[in-house]
């Protein structure tokens, strides 16, 4: 686990070999408003695996990162915290933005 | 001769006068001044500062006991703050007071008085005091020979004010009201500038910075920048009454470290649209701007 530069909350390191193989399908997903951001999600699973989420999930169960809320019953798909997290994730990352670099924004607009 | 010996006289008088003059500044306890900016809020203390010239350091030497005195000499130390402060928790509105102290054994009480000019030996009631409030003193084993007021500790909200008289210490946590005041900002206010960008800037060694890539945002009603690069610091842009310019403020571990005050930033708009920022140049430092951005595509 890093410190995160700009908040006191750590963010997870993504664990190695992780992949979207979790992340909900979309025939299961009922919201259609959902299902661009599960798609971007299920492309950069390292990215998203080295984020945390900061919508309250982090405290549950079996949560590791971002990624998890994605994954099966994870609560992404109603949850504008971790669609919009996963959103900026995304696309920063499309503009080259490092994993650190993206922690960052994150913190910046979901942080307390 | 006589020309010879009125020339002496007179520079004996005069050497005389001179000299009256000079020692007529000594005080047995010299005044000075202590004060600290903190974000904005001027706090300062004036005093005369006695010695101990080897008096007792202890209860009821030049601690009074039983009797209320203000640390330090001649007038009553004073305390003066720009803005309102909390001082230990209470708080203090901007003015200037005069601090007293009643100590016994076990207990001290500090006391502000709204009367600032007041001799040391003509105390005044207690029923006439603004506050008062209880304080530890802490104990040194080395006694510090003159009286000393100081700020050991600025923090980006506040300062601690410590006393220091001989053996006793006695620190004052003093709280400012912060200057940047919070306007929530809409998503319709934030629309222009948010979005993608390219960012350069100066440090303060006048270094420039590689490219980096600024991602402006609207978080909890502030419009605020994140880069991705080297400088471990988010931005916060907080608009100026006029409108058109903003105050760039460094944040931290979601603390604001700093605002630059002497050099805002603008944005050039095209169709409503922000297409360029810059850093207004810093007088007397460099002609060009201190930080620059463009819209990324």
């Amino acid at each position: 686990m890093r410190r995160k530069i700009l908040g006191p909350k750590p963010h997870p390191e993504p664990r190695p070999g992780i992949t979207s193989a979790k992340v909900l399908k979309p025939e299961l997903i009922d919201n259609p408003d959902a299902r661009e951001v599960y798609d971007w999600v299920r492309q950069i699973p390292q990215i998203v695996d080295g984020i945390r989420c900061n919508c309250g999930c982090a405290d549950l169960e079996g949560y590791y990162s971002l990624l998890t809320c994605y994954e099966e019953k994870g609560m992404a798909q109603h949850c504008q915290i971790c669609q919009g997290q996963g959103r900026l994730a995304y696309r920063l990352h499309q503009q080259g933005w490092t994993l650190n670099g993206i922690r960052n924004a994150i913190d910046v607009k979901y942080g307390d | 001769m006589t020309s010879s010996i009125r020339t002496q006289a007179a520079l004996v008088l005069s050497t005389v006068a001179l000299s009256s003059n000079g020692f007529a500044q000594i005080r047995m306890s010299e005044p000075a001044t202590v004060s600290q900016t903190v974000d904005g809020t001027v706090i300062t203390v004036a005093y005369s500062r006695p010695q101990l010239r080897g008096r007792p350091v202890g209860a009821d030497g030049v601690i009074h006991i039983e009797h209320m005195w203000t640390p330090g000499a001649n007038w009553a130390t004073t305390l003066e703050a720009s803005k309102p402060i909390t001082l230990n928790g209470h708080k203090v509105a901007a003015g200037k007071y005069s601090l007293w102290l009643e100590t016994t054994e076990q207990d001290w009480t500090v006391h502000l008085n709204p009367e600032p000019r007041l001799f040391h030996t003509l105390a005044p009631k207690p029923s006439t005091m603004l506050l008062s409030f209880p304080v530890t003193p802490e104990h040194v084993a080395e006694p510090l020979e003159v009286l000393t007021f100081d700020f050991p500790e600025v923090r980006q909200d506040g300062a601690t004010l410590r006393l220091r008289w001989a053996k006793v210490v006695v620190p004052f946590k003093i709280d400012v009201e912060p200057s940047r005041k919070t306007v929530a900002m809409t998503e319709q206010q934030a629309a222009p500038y948010i979005g993608s960008w390219t960012i350069q800037m100066y440090d303060e060694l006048m270094r420039k910075s590689p490219e980096m890539k600024l991602e402006i945002l609207l978080a909890n009603g502030a419009l605020k920048g994140v880069m991705d690069g080297p400088m471990p610091f988010a931005l916060e842009f907080i608009p100026q009454p006029d409108g058109k310019t903003w105050f760039l403020a460094f944040v931290m571990n979601g603390k604001v470290m700093d605002v630059e005050h002497n050099a805002p930033v603008e944005f050039e708009l095209k169709d409503g649209r922000a297409v360029r920022m810059f850093g207004r140049p810093v007088k007397g430092l460099s002609d060009e701007p201190w930080v620059w951005a463009t819209r990324r595509p």
